[in-house]
């Protein structure tokens, strides 16, 4: 599972000062735009919406601070912005499974893009809810975060979790 | 959750205690750590398109444009044009001048005995006044182009001596101040006060020198009614 930091301090450059708002937000973008786009994909959006709607909780993250808003955890307020602007944006159907390109390599990476495969498989076919779930689970958000972005309660996202893992679990 | 440290401290170490002993439970926590390993490498396996178009679209939406930047500063300064000349008229009160615009100025050839002119302040001289107080519309006996430090006291009819006091507006108007002015040449006449400090006391503050020689907070009753000069019109 990967960690990341909740909210990374920006560099400061001492001769040029302390960033400018902008320069905060680009640094931002630049820390989390993967994290959000995969969410983004995640819930069903295109890449190209993903994109989009992810320029929207950046845009909204600029006034959000311009007007002196709580700054903690602000990775959260990302992905909970995301999800509430991705939602919008529905229904449309969840993006097709990732093709795992054939590897010249032979069988361990056969088994590789089997399991990948399966996994995906499995993935597109959870209920929305558990597959956002998982997905902030991957990109290393607590369960108390993944409440929070979700709108559910901490027992929901482990109800979540384990309902996704056993399905995971019995497709072998 | 126990992993991800939302249990109480308690509760986690039970957690724990009880999965040294349950040989089955380490397993099931195996199972749960592989299947989420799975999900997590499915996650990261997707590939992102490249940052920079989208970085560089977002810079451009943080940042307006330079049009759009003076298309805000003009507008802005169009809209305080506006808020000048519309409302300046009617809110400029300028009981006391501007010491800037209006630091007063005197004639040298003051005697007492000598008959004093009070001389009209020419039209173009008023207009010049008011423009440079920001009045662009003054309206009609709404003010008087006023020596600071009156012609009865030495003033002269330099711009620097005058100044457009409310004629009626609020309590502290030119006619009060005409009161003060007779009261201040009559002390200097007598030799009660100097000149010098006469001028000093008119020019730098007349409402305090008024409170101060008529033993009053308020403008007596008679001197509101006082009708010395006329308002400019």
């Amino acid at each position: 599972m990967r960690v990341f930091e909740t909210d990374i301090a920006l560099p400061e450059s001492a001769a040029a000062g302390p960033p400018s708002l902008e320069e905060e937000v680009t640094a931002l973008f630049s820390l989390h735009r993967g994290p959000l786009f995969r969410f983004m994909l995640s819930l069903g959006l295109t890449e190209a919406d993903a994109e989009e709607t992810i320029q929207e909780v950046f845009l909204a993250l600029f006034k959000h601070l311009r007007a002196g808003k709580p700054r903690d955890n602000l990775r959260g307020w990302l992905f909970q912005v995301g999800h509430n602007l991705a939602l919008k944006l529905r229904y449309r159907p969840p993006a097709p499974p990732i093709e795992i390109a054939a590897s010249p390599t032979p069988e361990e990476q056969a088994i590789v893009n089997q399991t990948r495969r399966r996994v995906s498989a499995v993935m597109q076919a959870l209920p929305e809810q558990d597959r956002a779930c998982l997905a902030l689970r991957a990109e290393g958000l607590r369960y108390r975060e993944i409440a929070e972005v979700l709108g559910i309660s901490l027992g929901g996202v482990a109800l979540s979790l384990e309902r996704s893992v056993a399905r995971i679990r019995g497709s072998r | 959750m126990e992993s991800d440290g939302e249990l109480e401290a308690l509760d986690a170490a039970a957690v724990r205690t009880h999965l040294k002993k349950c040989a089955e439970c380490r397993r099931r926590q195996m199972e749960i750590l592989e299947a989420l390993g799975a999900v997590s490498e499915h996650h990261f396996a997707q590939p992102l398109p490249p940052i920079e178009s989208a970085r560089a679209s977002l810079v451009s939406r943080l940042r307006p444009s330079h049009t759009q930047r003076y298309l805000a500063v003009g507008a802005l300064a169009a809209a305080l044009l506006l808020l000048v000349w519309h409302w300046a008229p009617e809110r400029a009160n300028y009981e006391l001048p501007l010491a800037a615009l209006t630091p007063g100025a005197v004639n040298p050839a003051f005697a007492c005995a000598a008959e004093t002119e009070r001389p009209p302040i020419p039209n173009a001289v008023a207009m010049e006044v008011f423009r440079r107080y920001g009045i662009h519309n003054p309206q009609p006996r709404t003010y008087e182009v006023d020596y600071l430090i009156p012609p009865d006291l030495g003033g002269s009819g330099d711009p620097h001596n005058l100044w457009p006091q409310p004629y009626n507006a609020g309590i502290w108007t030119a006619r009060v101040k005409d009161a003060l002015e007779d009261r201040l040449r009559t002390m200097v006449c007598e030799g009660s006060i100097s000149l010098a400090v006469a001028q000093e006391e008119i020019a730098s503050d007349w409402i305090g020198a008024y409170r101060k020689h008529f033993h009053t907070h308020e403008p007596l009753p008679d001197h509101v009614a006082f009708v010395k000069d006329q308002p400019w019109e």
